[in-house]
């Protein structure tokens, strides 16, 4: 039961989120504006070039604005993978800071996650505007009444993918470095969910397969869907396989967690 | 304040660590095959302490003072054995318990690096479900007390490290626990961080009902504070007393401290196994009443003396002693 003290303490750590990532205003505005409108400036030069040279004006059945529209979605950073926040766990486990976490009334799932979504908030308020800006200027297939549906999927994603970063990260209890691991995941992740390319170019059965996994909705599914690139039905599916891959991944952070817990030296200290 | 407050029986903890082989040829074997060495961090210990007792903590590095430290506050799981803190298993960790204790490390940051404490304190205020006024106004009491209210507004990265360490102590204090443990509070502090530090837990902390558990490498902090002394050898318990009982345990010795006016031109035999070499300035040594008193004669007789000092033995010393002493008898059992 989601008890008054459990609600006021994620809210803390959404606080928290949002305030250490302003401490470092210029760090924050880079990483929040110039990072994802550099990674969408890079997927417009490179779709732009890949369609020109293939002397067609569409490629798989969709035009360079669909394309465009499509990556937009980048412009949010609720899709991508949050290198810095994963990275920032590991450390912590290595490190022995997660000490400090594990002698309070509080979880570091939740004290991680709060902050997550803190940032991820605040990203998306100020970064919004910036992606209708561009739809409307360069005229891009976007269908803004379909936003708030995306970004309830791009959220729920978050979610999942964070219980996936934190089995990983709780990996560190038993392997010294699981960098290379965490980098490998992220690798997968970044061809599953579509970030590298839209879904739909893939081969048949191969396209049905990752489309139905749950990563497709951090980028596929949302994207495609505001672009119009797909209708209602397929984009609701995605919510059907967050809700089992949410579930999935859960425990198996659960698990990990307990048994990395069970074999804790309490490094640093 | 005689109710016991922690109770274990037989806890002990050992750690697996993997030996690695120097030279590149070795780290390649050992992708494929590891050598795992156990490591008895703490042999099983049956312990009680009251309520509102402060208990030092004494030992070497790896003597295990810092594992029972981590195991009575629910950091990490014993080998075997049981535990009971404030009537809690503290490694299940429940939030009931987690709200009534405190863990200072001396070596590890514990509030947020990127933003003042006074932001940390709102946090843990949050966390800890805190009446807002009343932490805040604990908060301004225990900085006042500190003498360091000017830098509650400062991100916690820029503060000093005697600063960041008060700051620590508030946050440790905010939620009033009825244990402490502090894990070498004062190190690497200058004298007078370590002595304002030493102080705010002499008045704010003893004779109140917390019950402290304290390691620290500066016996001064001991001496002050610990109305009992446990000192660990090698995983164990070697000594369970007062300070003062310790101190009258150990045999009755003499620190003579002695400045030649010149080199010594020949060494000077104090007993068989202790000689001032030849060519010595200073001599500085721990003696029994029989050898000053032969050490005395010698240097009076022999040495041109420029200064000659006689004191008593302080705490410190006495612990370097037992623990010397301890090592021996360590190494004796153990040869390997």
């Amino acid at each position: 039961m989601l008890s008054a003290s459990f609600l006021k303490r994620n809210l803390a750590c959404i606080k928290l989120g949002i305030l250490s990532r302003i401490s470092y205003p210029i760090d924050f505005l880079m990483g929040i504006a110039l990072l994802p409108l550099c990674q969408f400036a890079v997927e417009a030069a490179f779709w732009t070039g890949l369609i020109g040279v293939s002397g067609s004006s569409s490629l798989g059945g969709f035009s360079l604005a669909y394309y465009l529209g499509y990556f937009l979605w980048q412009v949010l950073p609720l899709g991508g993978i949050n290198w810095r926040f994963e990275r920032a766990m590991i450390a912590e486990i290595n490190s022995g800071a997660v000490n400090a976490l594990l002698l309070r009334p509080s979880s570091f799932y939740e004290y991680h996650l709060g902050q997550l979504l803190g940032q991820k908030i605040i990203s998306i308020l100020i970064m919004a505007p910036f992606m209708i800006v561009i739809a409307w200027a360069w005229d891009l297939p976007f269908h803004i009444e379909r936003l708030p549906l995306a970004l309830l999927m791009g959220f729920s994603y978050v979610i999942l993918l964070f219980a996936l970063h934190f089995a990983v990260a709780s990996m560190a209890f038993f392997l010294d470095h699981v960098y290379s691991l965490n980098n490998t995941k992220n690798m997968i992740i970044w061809f599953l969910s579509g970030e590298l390319l839209p879904l739909d170019l893939l081969p048949s059965p191969l396209r049905e397969w990752v489309i139905a996994l749950p990563f497709s909705s951090g980028v596929y599914l949302p994207a495609a869907y505001l672009s119009g690139r797909i209708e209602l039905g397929l984009f609701l599916q995605g919510f059907v396989s967050l809700a089992i891959g949410g579930l999935f991944f859960g425990l198996l952070a659960r698990w990990i967690w307990k048994k990395g817990l069970r074999s804790y030296s309490g490094t640093g200290a | 304040m005689n109710e016991s407050i922690i109770k274990t029986e037989r806890l002990d903890r050992c750690y697996t660590t993997v030996r690695k082989e120097t030279g590149l040829l070795a780290a390649l074997k050992g992708v494929f095959s590891k050598t795992s060495v156990v490591k008895h961090a703490l042999l099983p210990l049956d312990l009680e302490i009251r309520r509102g007792q402060i208990v030092g903590i004494v030992g070497a590095n790896g003597a295990g003072k810092t594992t029972l430290l981590k195991l009575l506050s629910g950091l990490i799981f014993p080998t075997s054995g049981t535990a009971s803190v404030l009537g809690y298993t503290p490694w299940e960790r429940p939030y009931p318990f987690l709200r009534q204790i405190s863990l200072l490390l001396g070596q590890k940051n514990q509030l947020w690096w990127d933003i003042p404490a006074n932001d940390s304190f709102q946090l843990l205020i949050t966390i800890y479900d805190l009446d807002k006024s009343t932490a805040q106004k604990q908060v301004d009491r225990l900085a006042a007390q500190l003498d360091c209210r000017h830098v509650l507004h400062t991100p916690l990265r820029r503060l000093s490290l005697g600063e960041r360490m008060k700051m620590e102590l508030i946050g440790c204090l905010l939620h009033s626990p009825k244990i402490l443990f502090l894990d070498e509070p004062t190190i690497g502090l200058d004298v007078v961080a370590q002595t304002n530090i030493r102080q705010f837990i002499l008045e704010e902390l003893k004779g109140s009902g917390v019950t402290i558990l304290l390691t620290s490498h500066y016996m001064d902090d001991i001496a002050l504070l610990a109305d009992r002394l446990l000192m660990m050898s090698h995983g164990a318990v070697a000594y369970d007393g007062t300070v003062e009982h310790f101190m009258s345990l150990m045999p009755s010795t003499k620190r003579l401290l002695v400045d030649f006016l010149h080199p010594l031109q020949e060494a000077l035999p104090i007993t068989p196994s202790l000689k001032i070499p030849a060519g010595a300035l200073s001599f500085d040594q721990s003696l029994s009443s029989s050898e000053l008193l032969q050490a005395l004669k010698l240097i009076v007789s022999q040495a041109p003396i420029k200064d000659l000092k006689i004191e008593e033995p302080d705490f410190e010393d006495v612990i370097r002693l037992f623990l010397k002493k301890e090592f021996s008898l360590h190494q004796a059992r153990h040869p390997q």
